[in-house]
């Protein structure tokens, strides 16, 4: 038997790709975190209290010179898990954006109730294409960022494209305006958490999306800023 | 090199392949189910309070409907409250549905019903185990069904802080660590004790979220 077909050498390359996949494992995927928003009022912004959220793209993501762009992909619920609003913004590398909970994440909610309380999550990916949603009536809803919350949105035959790949790993952070019903006038920062992304996770957030787009007639998508160096997003017009 | 112990290596690799792909996933979720944080409720009076919050991020959703949304995915927050003496005064389970928040108040939701106000102190450790639903629908003393460790909810804490004639507010996430089966008996045990023998006192609420 030759040396490449030595089952000795199998045992070796059994065990060694067994310490691989628990060590993959065990290791996060480092490309969906979590945080959430709190007190965020009807009128939280006119009163000038609101929650900043900032996405940095480290430039670790480098499959040539220099680092490449990254997508983060934002998904926003209220407090009884329906998705208010999605969208994204394309991140240069060392890049950041800075978003307004109140002016940009949940103003253009779906249903045209601003949500008081719910969780942000983003997903680190790489560009997937235009975001282009055809909805049942009038023009596609489209954008000039490569980065697609929805994933593609649905094929010609109404099917789900789901072409997002997550891809480690932009960094967030989120403050926050503490209080029980009501803020109680302070403002607190941490982190965004990392948490595990399942399959079936990654392909509901973005067929969510699609469905909340391509019902929403422009309302659903997260609203403003205006592009800069760094940051092109695919936010609509402030309505 | 004879056929036998050909076969018996083969055999071998197979088996740790096997063994391997069934394990792994376990090393990636074990300790994902476990955070705790601590309180500091400086005199016990109202008006120090802090808040919590959880967010299910919706890793344990395995089936969706026909146009995306999760129907299963839920998970219940088994929480444990203790004092600075190792008391548990409070525990209770709420469920959080994928993709949901909660909010809880330490005055209104954790300390509010304790088992013995005696026993309230100054400071405390808040746990938090990342559960199945394993009653109506959580049941954190695990009377009837046991608590299946399941990754992983997501928690931040607000903290009033004493300093000097102040109390400034500050926040951190809930800190993870590995869970052992004898602490997780430890904590269903004494939270048995207090909804068996407590008349209703111990029992914390949820707070608002779903």
């Amino acid at each position: 038997m030759s040396q490449t077909g030595n089952p000795r050498w199998l045992t070796i390359a059994a065990i060694t790709i067994c310490l691989l996949v628990i060590g993959g494992a065990a290791g996060a995927q480092d490309v969906f975190s979590v945080t959430y928003f709190s007190n965020n009022l009807a009128n939280a912004h006119l009163n000038g209290w609101d929650q900043r959220v900032r996405i940095v793209n480290p430039g670790v993501y480098a499959p040539s010179y220099p680092p490449a762009e990254m997508c983060a992909m934002i998904y926003v619920f209220d407090n009884v898990q329906e998705m208010k609003d999605c969208c994204a913004c394309e991140i240069s590398s060392n890049g950041i954006v800075d978003l307004s909970v109140a002016h940009n994440l949940t103003i253009n909610s779906y249903n045209g109730s601003k949500p008081n309380d719910g969780d942000i999550k983003v997903i680190s990916a790489v560009p997937n294409g235009t975001f282009f949603v055809q909805p049942p009536q009038g023009p596609p809803v489209t954008s000039n960022a490569p980065c697609d919350p929805s994933g593609g949105g649905r094929d010609k035959n109404g099917n789900y494209v789901l072409n997002i790949k997550p891809t480690p790993d932009l960094r967030a952070w989120s403050t926050h305006l503490p209080g029980y019903k009501q803020s109680d006038g302070s403002t607190t920062e941490d982190e965004f958490q990392d948490a595990s992304l399942s399959a079936a996770e990654l392909a509901s957030l973005q067929e969510q999306c699609t469905n909340i787009v391509e019902n929403g007639s422009g309302v659903g998508i997260c609203t403003g800023p205006f592009p800069n160096s760094s940051t092109v997003c695919d936010f609509t017009s402030i309505p | 090199m004879s056929r036998t112990r050909s076969s018996w290596l083969i055999y071998t690799a197979l088996t740790v392949a096997l063994v391997c792909l069934a394990v792994g996933p376990m090393f990636g979720q074990g300790n994902d189910v476990y955070q705790l944080t601590y309180y500091n409720h400086p005199s016990n009076n109202v008006g120090q309070d802090s808040t919590y919050h959880i967010v299910n991020p919706g890793s344990a959703v395995t089936t969706l409907n026909r146009n995306g949304v999760p129907v299963n995915g839920q998970l219940c927050a088994d929480i444990y409250v203790f004092n600075d003496d190792e008391q548990e005064v409070a525990c209770c389970g709420c469920q959080l549905t994928a993709d949901s928040e909660t909010t809880l108040s330490l005055e209104k939701d954790l300390l509010a019903n304790p088992v013995n106000p005696a026993n309230l102190t100054h400071t405390g450790v808040i746990k938090i185990i990342s559960g199945n639903l394993n009653g109506a629908p959580c049941d954190p003393a695990a009377d009837f069904n046991p608590v299946v460790p399941t990754p992983d909810l997501r928690a931040w804490a607000t903290h009033t802080q004493s300093e000097g004639a102040t109390t400034p507010e500050t926040e951190e996430e809930f800190a993870p660590a590995p869970l052992s089966a004898n602490e997780l008996l430890f904590a269903e045990n004494l939270c048995s004790d207090i909804i068996n023998q407590g008349s209703g006192k111990g029992i914390c609420t949820c707070g608002y979220g779903d």
